[in-house]
């Protein structure tokens, strides 16, 4: 029971980390020039998604949607964005995990595809909406790329401690 | 399988009906946040206050290391500075008086310059970055209400958009648009103030985008400093906004368009001034029963 609370707690603690994580990066990568957006919970969900569901669950998507309209509403004000992006995103991981290994080379190249989905859906949403209004080539330059490189980077370490427990869970919890 | 797709595909439809009516709920403008945003932000809220405080502590001690080098130096020009504060405070409060008691002569009570200020911190920045938001603090608890403007002690950084019990929402002036223009004007002596209003920033120059309306009979220059004026009716006056950095005619020819670089850092913000403004409230008052 108390490892079914662990997915919540730890997203929870992500999100509150989101907010606080633009603080602790030196100024230079905070500035104008440079757009780095925690995506931390999209990249814990991810790997849930990877290890932990098999092809007929969807915790991944379905803490995607939940998680996702909490951000909306602490952090960006407009409801429905990241709720909608998140799943979506997760949904399609899951389904381009059948056609895949799970190895770490490959959960990388999906984090960053991932990644690359979200960052464009929400670059057409907030276009559409009116909150952005910024040249496409400036967005991949100044927003993409960094974000990119940010969440592999915090990929790397949360895939070493989590995957192995993952899997372990997976096996305990839902092949019964 | 086939069934299986269309039911995922039904699934994405619906996402996206939800999505279409959401935004358009919350992009409207509201007066209050419904009651599950303002608890969601209230816990998320208490929580980084509880980490924020030793994070934030940390860091600036391995900030205040960096500093240690330039300390001497900066040492001596504060002592200089604090020689002559001292002659101003002087003249400050013989003419705070002075203003005082003209003040009564005339019989104004309040003037568009007063303020409470309501101190607060900030606990988070939006990890969003193209919605330019901070969470602060200081909530309804504590007298905060939308739209009232928030400064730092360098200059103005933008107002609130949304409040819960123990925390609200602050959107810096970056992330203005033309909805959320700022009255502001350019001090002079004589009279010749000039007015203009903050439409919103430039991305790739960095700065504010100030129009002016009223031509005075000289042009603007550089490094002017920008003041928040209240005629709009939002901001107390004399809220210091930015220098200007650069005049351009606007594409007619008529106006004049500068830019104007922020007083405040926009990007380093730990502490933030709520900025109450008392006159706002009778106004208000007076100008509800008008509608009324």
């Amino acid at each position: 029971m108390i490892r079914r609370l662990l997915f919540p707690l730890v997203l929870f603690a992500l999100l509150v980390g989101e907010g606080i994580a633009l603080d602790l990066l030196p100024n230079i990568l905070t500035s104008a020039e440079t757009l780095i957006v925690p995506h931390w919970i999209f990249v814990f969900l991810l790997l849930i998604v990877l290890f932990y569901d098999n092809s007929s669950t969807f915790y991944g998507v379905i803490y995607g949607i939940i998680f996702g309209i909490f951000i909306d509403m602490v952090y960006v004000g407009v409801l429905g964005v990241y709720m909608f992006v998140y799943p979506l995103t997760l949904y399609m991981m899951q389904l381009l995990k059948r056609l895949l290994q799970n190895n770490f080379p490959i959960t990388i190249i999906i984090s960053i595809i991932g990644i690359i989905i979200i960052e464009i859906l929400l670059y057409f949403i907030y276009t559409f909406v009116g909150i952005v209004d910024v040249a496409m080539s400036y967005f991949i330059l100044h927003r993409l790329l960094p974000t990119i490189l940010a969440n592999v980077l915090f990929l790397i370490p949360l895939f070493i401690i989590s995957r192995n427990t993952l899997i372990e869970w997976s096996r305990e919890q839902l092949e019964r | 399988m086939s069934f299986f797709r269309k039911k995922s595909l039904f699934v994405i439809l619906i996402g996206l009906i939800l999505l279409v009516v959401l935004v358009g709920y919350s992009i409207s403008e509201r007066e209050q946040l419904s009651k599950p945003e303002q608890f969601l932000m209230d816990s998320v809220g208490w929580v980084q206050s509880i980490f924020n405080r030793p994070i934030s502590y940390t860091v600036n001690k391995f900030q205040d290391f960096g500093e240690l080098k330039t300390t001497f130096e900066e040492n001596n020009i504060l002592r200089e500075k604090l020689a002559e504060y001292k002659t101003l405070i002087y003249e400050v409060q013989e003419l705070e008086k002075e203003n005082d008691e003209l003040r009564k002569t005339a019989d104004l009570e309040s003037s568009a310059r007063d303020f409470n200020p309501i101190l607060s911190n900030v606990i988070s920045r939006s990890p969003e970055r193209w919605i330019e938001q901070l969470t602060i603090d200081r909530g309804t608890k504590h007298g905060v209400e939308k739209d009232m403007a928030v400064m730092t002690v360098d200059g103005m950084i933008g107002k609130i958009v949304a409040v819960s019990k123990t925390t609200s929402t602050v959107q810096l002036i970056t992330g203005f648009d033309q909805l959320n223009r700022i009255s502001a004007t350019v001090s002079r002596k004589k009279g010749d103030n000039i007015f203009g209003l903050i439409e919103g920033y430039d991305e790739e120059k960095d700065a504010l985008i100030f129009t002016i309306l009223e031509q005075s009979d000289r042009d603007l220059k550089e490094d002017e400093l920008v003041v928040s004026s209240s005629m709009g009716g939002m901001y107390p006056s004399g809220l210091p906004i930015g220098t200007i950095i650069e005049v351009l005619p606007d594409d007619y020819g008529l106006t004049k368009t500068a830019y104007v670089e922020p007083a405040a850092d926009l990007y380093e913000i730990n502490h933030v001034i709520v900025v109450d403004r008392e006159l706002s409230k009778s106004d208000q008052a007076a100008e509800s029963e008008g509608d009324k």
